[in-house]
């Protein structure tokens, strides 16, 4: 996870600012196989209903590949306050929150951008 | 609830109007701020997990926003007063009030929405196949299969908390007394999943509304007398879930495969053809009492006691479950460089027995079947935990400091590693005659934990400060699930598998696993080293460093590790008067591993 948070006085008025968070995350298992109990040898048929023999057609070598897990998400605000005098102030600012799924399993796609205009004013008393 | 917060603002309002006015003349005085503002949002792809928090309903419209913040009295009275409004889902109000009486109040509400992840389900998606003679796959038999009724649907839940404390001074000693309510709602709709009989082979979700409610009420006194000071406190909570539930229709258990034997499949089944409820959660009531204690010895030290008894009773099936905790802490400075504390801790959490009373397991076969598999549940709640802490503080120089600390924990379960219930077959009796029901039975009750920690820790002059702490974890029996994976025959003559013929009809349940299972480790080593350092007057940096190793080898398949590693760095930098960075970089890699004995298709 990466993070910046930045302010700038441009001047006596006005003041930028910028926060950003930028977070990797990923999971995954190792491949694996599934052996069968000792004292079940791998060529007899396991039940009288199975299909094939007790190994039967179980492949486990791709299951590992569905587990992965794979986000990237960055949110960000790029804002302005302008002081209009002593104690009031306008602000506007823009918001992203943009999130990459690049392993599109499970829960589907969830890739995603949201974006957030806000302006304002804030009055001192 | 919308009473409540309609209360609470006019209250906040008549104490913040009141002293405006007394403002004008002198009386009192206000101060804060006020913002009035709008926003609009937009989305592209899906929105859900990138605003997990975000009010996704009103997009692409125009929002009010406001926000107010006071802090003002008068020569009796001081109060705040906060109010955030972002949108119809997000939320808050905060309200807090001291008098010069003795009586101090604080209010509060908070909403917000938490939207949540649709499974569609599509993973669940398989069939069975064998091999022709040349090699090709051919489907057929068993398969795995999933119905998501409601394909379209968003699950989110908003969440609403109101809040209110109250704390009087009683007259002429110093005492007071205290009461306070709370109320937690959480509302939407979630997805909620079934299965059908053979566990996996169907799974079917559906939307459920959500409609819950936590209700809390407290009131206390406390008090000094001389050197004590005591504390009684009882508080009553109850949990409402007033939505309804999905129903299902579990289908008649005919076997997948050899269709025609629906009775042999239906033995494995306690119900079938009938429609019921699934995805229900129960109401509960607690009721908790609790007398604290605390006396100053002067140089000989503070000395600390408690007792808490809680009862929680669960409304649906009438289970009841009690806690009883007792601790005690002694806290001395020894001399100018060493401090001693010490604190004792036991509690017992029993909760009632419950007896799964199932039919026999295929009844119309007297023969080889008729077996009992009723068994008597153990809470896993159920224990009493014993520990003790020391801590010695030595204050090695100046701005250099070492700490010692020991805890000695022992958890003792009735329902630690129960074992599965077994038929043991002596190849001569048939059916229930030739079985004997092996009960099932604790593979160990007593956890016995030992921590030893080490911390160092010393400043750099003015400019900066470093710890270390290294923790070592001893665990004698932790917490697992005994034969919980893998599988082999059962035990006996003339069981299947072994050779035994007769008994091959009752193949599906002749296995029993024998693999122990756990995340817990039997030894732990865990290190960290963190410090900041201020470069420059413009300039400071903090890092830490973060490793754990933990490994369990008691296990009989497999042998348990978990280590996890994790750093980090903080900048801070003003490179001029006008512009202030602060940039940081974590990291966490974390790595175990386990032993899976998944049941597939027919087990």
């Amino acid at each position: 996870m990466f993070f910046v948070n930045a302010n700038l006085t441009a001047s006596e008025k006005v003041t930028f600012f910028l926060e950003g968070v930028y977070t990797i995350a990923k999971g995954s298992f190792d491949p694996f196989d599934l052996p069968l109990p000792d004292d079940i040898p791998a060529d007899v048929q396991i039940s009288p209903d199975h299909v094939g023999d007790s190994k039967g057609a179980y492949d486990f070598t791709v299951i590992s590949d569905y587990s992965d897990l794979e986000y990237k998400t960055l949110e960000g605000t790029l804002g302005m306050n302008y002081k209009l005098d002593k104690r009031a102030s306008l602000y506007g600012s823009v918001n992203l929150i943009d999130l990459q799924d690049d392993q599109t399993y499970v829960y589907g796609d969830l890739t995603g951008q949201i974006i957030t205009y806000a302006t304002g004013m804030t009055v001192g008393f | 609830m919308h009473k409540r917060i309609l209360l609470m603002t006019i209250a906040a309002l008549l104490v913040c109007w009141a002293p405006v006015g007394l403002a004008d003349d002198g009386g009192g005085f206000v101060m804060g701020s006020a913002t009035a503002g709008a926003h609009i949002s937009d989305s592209t792809d899906n929105p859900v997990r990138a605003g997990e928090y975000v009010n996704l309903e009103d997009f692409e419209d125009v929002m009010a926003a406001m926000a107010l913040d006071l802090f003002g009295g008068t020569p009796n009275t001081l109060y705040t007063v906060g109010l955030t409004y972002e949108d119809n889902a997000t939320k808050s109000l905060d309200f807090s009030m001291w008098t010069k009486q003795g009586i101090s109040a604080e209010f509060g509400y908070d909403s917000f929405m938490h939207n949540m992840d649709h499974d569609y389900l599509e993973n669940m998606q398989a069939r069975e196949a064998g091999v022709d003679d040349e090699g090709n796959f051919v489907p057929g038999g068993k398969q795995v299969y999933h119905t998501d009724n409601d394909p379209m649907g968003r699950y989110f839940i908003q969440y609403e908390k109101f809040h209110g404390d109250v704390t009087i001074d009683l007259c002429d000693s110093d005492a007071q007394v205290f009461a306070g309510y709370s109320e937690q709602t959480r509302s939407g709709f979630k997805q909620t999943m079934t299965i059908d009989h053979c566990a996996f082979c169907h799974v079917e979700s559906d939307a459920q509304r959500i409609d819950q409610r936590t209700e809390v009420w407290h009131a206390g006194i406390r008090g000094t007398v001389g050197k004590a000071s005591v504390q009684y406190e009882y508080t009553s909570r109850d949990y409402y879930d007033q939505a309804g539930t999905p129903e299902h229709h579990w289908k008649s258990a005919i076997h997948p495969v050899n269709g025609g034997l629906g009775e042999e499949f239906a033995s494995r089944d306690i119900f079938q053809d009938v429609t019921l409820p699934y995805g229900q959660s129960a109401d509960s009531e607690k009721d908790v009492h609790n007398v604290a204690l605390k006396i100053d010895l002067d140089r000989a030290g503070t000395l600390k006691g408690a007792y808490t008894h809680t009862k929680s009773v669960n409304s649906f099936t009438n289970i009841e479950g009690k806690v009883h905790a007792v601790s005690a802490g002694y806290a001395v400075k020894l001399n100018p460089d060493w401090r001693l504390t010490a604190r004792f801790l036991t509690y017992e959490d029993k909760v009632d027995d419950y007896l799964v009373d199932l039919p026999n397991f295929r009844a119309y076969d007297t023969t080889y079947g008729n077996l009992d598999f009723d068994w008597n549940r153990i809470s896993a709640a159920n224990r009493t935990v014993t520990q003790g802490d020391l801590n010695l503080n030595w204050k090695l120089a100046k701005r250099k400091h070492l700490n010692f600390s020991w805890r000695l924990q022992v958890i003792d379960r009735d329902a630690m590693a129960q074992s599965q219930t077994n038929y043991l077959f002596d190849g001569v009796n048939p059916g229930n005659a030739g079985a004997t029901l092996v009960d099932s039975a604790p593979y160990a009750n007593k956890t016995t934990v030992n921590r030893l920690k080490m911390r160092y820790n010393a400043r750099l002059g003015m400019k900066g400060n470093y710890n270390f702490t290294y923790t070592f974890t001893n665990v004698d029996k932790p917490y697992m699930n005994p034969w919980a994976g893998c599988e082999s025959s059962l035990q006996g003559v003339g069981s299947a598998h072994t050779g035994g013929a007769a008994e091959g009809r009752v193949y599906y349940y002749q296995r029993q696993r024998y693999g122990n299972g756990t995340n817990m480790p039997s030894q732990a080593h865990q290190f960290a080293l963190r410090g900041s350092y201020q470069v420059s007057p413009r300039t400071s940096v903090s890092a830490f460093v973060n490793y754990s190793h933990d490994k369990n080898d008691d296990l009989n398949v497999y042998e348990y590790t978990r280590d996890l590693f994790s750093p980090g760095i903080n900048l801070w930098t003003a490179p001029s008067d006008r512009l202030l960075f602060t940039l940081g970089w974590d990291n966490m890699w974390v790595q175990s591993n386990a032993n899976l004995c998944p049941p597939i298709f027919d087990g």
